[in-house]
């Protein structure tokens, strides 16, 4: 019965149902998204590690000691040995490694973002997932093959010359074949390219080596023998795994990055779902309010007040429930527009249908019932706390404000502890400092929020001021805000959430930008800056082409690779010349000198690693390289900057225990009397056999790193406008719902002469004040929270407030309220006037 | 779950001796064996309201002994303030008294928890309110059987149907409140009323806001529910016309008893308002 009650409650309101649904539609939408959108790429990418190693029965590669990509190669010479264990019908050695085709246009073909790889030709089917789709494989050494796709955009014939950009260089092929990679034109947009075998040793960096040898077994032996009798064969340092293991291998190492990509949505799905459940608890708060009569009247007919949270609690679940499932739906469909946008951008996923697991609806269903329910909660036991006697007088069910204050102020305070706790205690990394400080932003917000409406009547007459003064509506809108601060605030409590989190993000992207830029202005003191324009290393014969331009002095490459030091964590490193660094680069060096790193197995060291281990000038540091093991270098220099990493080798050391050389940035100084730009031209046309790598000047490279923050942080501001859309739904339904309420009152104004004009007026004053309200609070708690982050991470050295930006929060949110109360605005003002007075 | 033990009166009634008309009040020679037999359907003694403190101290009801027999349709009178509305609040269990004690049936309220109330309101006692108190939700037939379904019964035999029937609500019943007049509004709010079968009936102003015709239907569906059904009805009203359908009229003012009348006409109702607002009253 009272099932039946809750469910007629839910029809009557119509716009209330569907505002509160869309907060859970939206959020749920996000998650299930995220997990459809993970899991089809996953999908879509086991398909293609699938059909690269379908034939393949054992995979022969390096063991990795340091991390995946620093897998030592195979030996030419293991070739034949493994070719002559039994049961081992063919094997072959591949290589794989980056080659740039530079298109017809002379810049490079692809698109940003998915790589360019370049393969070893195999004739075996089994052993190679390219097949050819026109023209012939590559036999002669200048041989080349090349994807479809790739081939039709840039507008590639059989017998063209292409120009390939290699490891060993920049050359030029001949285009004998165009290939697919199994049913597909390319792969997820990356751009495919294959030479024979030789070639490609000689152009990949891959000389008497191979990256991994792929066998094929005789009919009838199983592959995990034969991958144990390869195994026994193997010197150390190798493994022998199977097919499916190799697939298995390089699906999991891609799905890191996906599950990456997938929680960083879900984080945006749970602060969408977060901000939603103001707006529930507020919709419920209110409704609850405008039937106090008749819940008061089922208390009087014998209601327990038990009966009658479950009434509220049910019609929550159902609209949970309800809003859940559209959620799902809506979420599958903005996970196959997603891809449908990848695929228009170039990136296109390998074909697959949207993998829509068990997981991803059980967890949106549960998320959303949850969340609307546990958001209808107080309402609901507020909903029991109205007496019998409501039925017969129109009474105000008071909470207890002594006890609320309490708890709020409690919230707040363990909030902002939590914060600054995760900001100052002396704790190891980073993560265990956000989860603190996530945690702590979660109580300071549901504290704000309850503290707010404490402020909100002082706050709405200070803001309401200005337009009280604008006549009649405005002081009726002022006082409309103010009179029932609780929900005034709550109200905006979802707005400060959104707000809050755009504040911090810019507060954090505003101060990633200065520590950058302030480092790259005092560090560098090159005057060109020079890498590959998708950011991938490339060939160490790009700086010797800037070796003899007059303009330029002091050029130097800078490789990167990875060691482990002694307690097994993996350190990024770079390698310079220790002759010209300080010419291009000032590292700060406190003892030694980057000079000394001439000397054979040395090492330079950050300070504070420096301290941390005890490491002075002189002191032996142990390291675990993957090509040559278990080593000692010495501690050449010890330096302050942490802006490139903490580890400088010289280059000499880093050929000796690195296989793989190639480069990641050249810097270089203009001569005297050269300007910048005169250095910039000087070094493009030195490298125009390069027109992968773009050259900048060092003001354009500062330039550049502001752009790209930019970019994060406008896909930051993208991803937040979820919630803050939420929130203006929230101001909507609030408005709406008051209007409702104040049928009577608006009919009453009417009637004694106020237009209509005004009544919209009065509705948009309030909605102006409430979201002005809103981010006022937001800007403070952003702000806050920006600068704990900010100071919660030991890199950043500059903390910037964007004050200018804060302003056009406030207005863009003054123009969100404006927006938030066309609606309901336009209901109060076509209130008919005699049915409004008349109306109970 | 209401044992006899907390349904008997602990304590004598301490007498008000200075009650304007004395001893109308039967409570005082009401031996309490008798008050087990249900006699009356409801009774209070020395019932007291007092709201607020200090100076602003009001004493709505103030030391109030009275009993409505089993099977009566009683109206309460008396002047704006008098604390007629407030007496049936408190008795009905929707308010809770300062001091004093009512009984339904056998079972007094003030000792029982808020929860064992409920269950009182629920079982054995109907309301009609002056604003009739429907939920715009339900249709007429949801909104009759609302009590019902709160308790999870279902209605005893045809009886649903014989209170729709005496209504003449039978045409009405898949309507929304909105879609009745006033009149069918508070029919409906008397069948509610009446569809458990309550030990009793409260009715707080039930004409207040209807038309002569439809107060008539009104009053006289009580009239009949009292004499065919046995149905006990207290009736709070101020129109002397609709008090004259009553089998007996209490009066009150400033909180207290002042009169009685049995078998009331709407005549002798106006005269004796006529005495009470001349009479002693300072």
């Amino acid at each position: 019965m009272i099932a039946r009650l809750a469910m007629r409650n839910l029809r009557a309101s119509k716009l209330r149902l569907f505002l509160t649904s869309l907060a859970v539609v939206l959020g749920v939408g996000f998650v299930v998204g995220s997990f459809v959108l993970g899991d089809t790429i996953n999908k879509a990418f086991d398909g293609v590690f699938a059909t690269a190693t379908a034939g393949v029965a054992v995979q022969i590669q390096g063991e990795k000691t340091v991390s995946e990509a620093d897998r030592q190669p195979v030996a030419a010479s293991l070739l034949p040995k493994i070719r002559a264990v039994e049961g081992v019908r063919t094997a072959e050695g591949s290589v794989a490694g980056i080659a740039q085709i530079i298109g017809t246009d002379g810049e490079p073909a692809g698109v940003q973002g998915p790589p360019a790889l370049g393969f070893s030709w195999s004739d075996d089917p089994d052993l190679n997932p390219l097949r050819i789709t026109s023209g012939m494989p590559p036999r002669a050494p200048k041989d080349v093959v090349i994807d479809k796709t790739t081939a039709n955009t840039e507008k590639f014939a059989l017998g063209d010359q292409v120009r390939i950009i290699t490891a060993s260089g920049s050359a030029e092929y001949r285009l004998v074949g165009i290939v697919a990679f199994g049913e597909q034109n390319n792969l997820a947009g990356a751009t495919l390219t294959a030479f024979t075998v030789a070639t490609a040793q000689t152009a990949l960096d891959s000389v008497d080596r191979f990256q991994i040898v792929s066998v094929t077994g005789d009919q009838g032996v199983a592959e995990s023998a034969l991958a144990a009798r390869i195994q026994a064969t193997l010197p150390a340092g190798y493994e022998a795994i199977t097919g499916k293991a190799a697939a298995k291998q390089s699906s999991d190492q891609f799905k890191q990055f996906v599950d990456i990509f997938r929680n960083f949505l879900l984080a945006f799905a749970a602060i969408a779902l977060f901000v939603g459940s103001f707006i529930i608890f507020n919709a419920f708060k209110i409704t609850v309010a405008q039937r106090t009569r008749q819940l008061g009247l089922l208390r009087a007919v014998g209601a327990s007040s038990g009966q009658v949270i479950g009434s509220v609690l049910l019609e929550a679940l159902v609209i949970g429930f309800a809003a859940s499932i559209i959620g799902i739906i809506f979420g599958i469909a903005f996970a196959a527009l997603l891809r449908v946008g990848f695929n228009a951008v170039g990136a296109s996923l390998p074909p697959t249908s949207l993998q829509i697991e068990p997981r991803s609806l059980i967890v949106g269903l549960i998320v959303g019932v949850v969340v609307t329910f546990v958001s209808a909660l107080v309402p609901a036991w507020k909903a029991s706390r109205v007496p019998p006697i409501a039925a017969m007088h129109d009474i105000q069910v008071a909470g207890s404000p002594r006890a609320r204050l309490a708890v709020s102020i409690v919230l707040a305070a363990l909030g902002m502890a939590l914060v600054l706790f995760g900001t100052l205690a002396s704790l190891s990394g980073l993560s265990q400092r956000f989860s603190l400080i996530g945690l702590g932003a979660v109580l300071l917000f549901l504290g704000a929020a309850m503290l707010t409406q404490y402020v909100a009547r002082p706050l709405a007459r200070f803001i309401g001021a200005p337009m009280a003064r604008t006549g009649l509506a405005g002081r009726l809108g002022q006082e409309n805000a103010m009179r029932n601060p609780s929900r005034t605030a709550q109200t905006a409590a979802a707005l400060t959430i959104g707000v809050a989190l755009v504040t911090g993000v810019t507060v954090f992207a505003a101060s990633l930008n200065e520590t950058f830029v302030g480092a790259v202005d005092k560090r560098v003191t090159a005057d060109v800056v020079i890498f590959s324009g998708n950011q991938q290393p490339f060939s160490v014969a790009a700086a010797p082409a800037l070796a003899d331009a007059p303009e330029l002095a002091g050029v130097t490459a800078w490789r990167y690779g990875e060691f482990k030091d002694e307690r097994g964590d993996t350190q990024p490193v770079g390698a310079v010349d220790p002759a010209q660094f300080n010419d291009v680069y000032d590292a700060d060096v406190t003892a030694g000198s980057m000079g000394a790193l001439a000397q054979p197995d040395t090492i330079a060291v950050q300070k504070n690693y420096a301290a941390d281990n005890d490491l002075t000038v002189g002191s032996a540091l142990p390291v675990l390289f993957a090509k040559t093991g278990n080593t000692s270098l010495r501690v050449a220099a010890i330096f302050d900057d942490e802006t490139f990493g903490s580890f400088f080798v010289s280059v000499s050391q880093y050929e000796r225990d690195f296989t793989n050389q190639q480069d990641t940035v050249i810097l270089a100084r203009a001569r005297d009397g050269v300007s910048p730009d005169a250095a910039k031209a000087a070094a493009e046309r030195d490298l125009r056999n390069f027109p992968n790598l773009d050259v900048r000047t060092k003001a354009e490279y500062s330039d550049f790193i502001a752009s790209q923050i930019n970019g994060f942080l406008r896909l930051f501001y993208v991803l937040l406008a979820m919630a803050v859309i939420i929130a203006i739904f929230g101001i909507i339904l609030t408005l709406a719902l008051s209007v409702f309420e104040r049928t009577r009152e608006i009919g009453l104004l009417r009637a004694v002469g106020l237009s209509r004009r005004s009544v919209r007026a009065m509705i948009r004053w309030e909605a102006i004040i409430v979201a002005l309200i809103g981010a006022l609070v937001g800007v403070v708690l952003g702000v806050f929270l920006g600068v704990v982050s900010v100071s919660a991470i030991p890199e950043f050295t500059a903390l910037a407030i964007p004050w200018g930006s804060m302003i056009v929060f406030l207005v863009v949110a003054g123009i969100f309220g404006v927006l938030a109360a066309i609606l309901p605005a336009r209901r109060a003002a076509r209130l008919n006037i005699l049915n409004a007075i008349q109306s109970e | 779950m209401y044992g006899p033990a907390t349904a008997l009166p602990q304590t004598p009634v301490a007498f008000d001796t200075s009650r304007p008309n004395g001893g109308i009040i039967m409570a005082e020679t009401q031996p309490v064996a008798t008050l087990t037999e249900q006699k009356f359907a409801a009774h209070a003694i020395g019932a007291t309201k007092v709201y607020g403190e200090g100076d602003a101290e009001v004493r709505a009801i103030d030391g109030i002994d009275v009993e409505f027999a089993t099977g009566a349709f009683t109206a309460i009178m008396g002047p704006s303030g008098s604390g007629k509305s407030t007496l049936m609040q408190c008795m009905a269990g929707l308010d809770q008294l300062t001091s004093g004690q009512t009984w339904i049936g056998d079972v007094e309220l003030s000792g029982l928890s808020e929860k064992q109330i409920t269950k009182v309101r629920r079982d054995r006692v109907g309301f009609i309110f002056q604003a009739f108190n429907l939920v715009p939700t339900l249709t007429a037939r949801e909104n009759i059987r609302l009590p019902l379904d709160i308790a999870g019964r279902e209605p005893e035999g045809d009886w649903m149907n014989q209170v729709i029937a005496a209504l003449n609500l039978q045409d009405r019943l898949g309507h929304r409140p909105s879609e009745l007049s006033g009149g069918q509004q508070q029919r409906v709010a008397a069948a509610r009323a009446l569809i458990s079968r309550p030990d009793i009936v409260f009715a707080d102003e039930p004409t207040g806001q209807l038309d002569s015709q439809a107060s008539g239907a009104l009053l006289t569906f009580m009239r009949r529910a009292a004499d065919e059904f046995g149905q006990t009805i207290v009736m709070v009203t101020h129109e002397p016309s609709a008090a004259s359908r009553a089998d007996r009229v209490i009066f009150l003012a400033d909180g207290r008893v002042v009169d009685e009348m049995a078998t009331p006409t709407p005549e002798s109702i106006l005269d004796h308002m006529k005495t009470l607002t001349a009479g002693p009253r300072t």
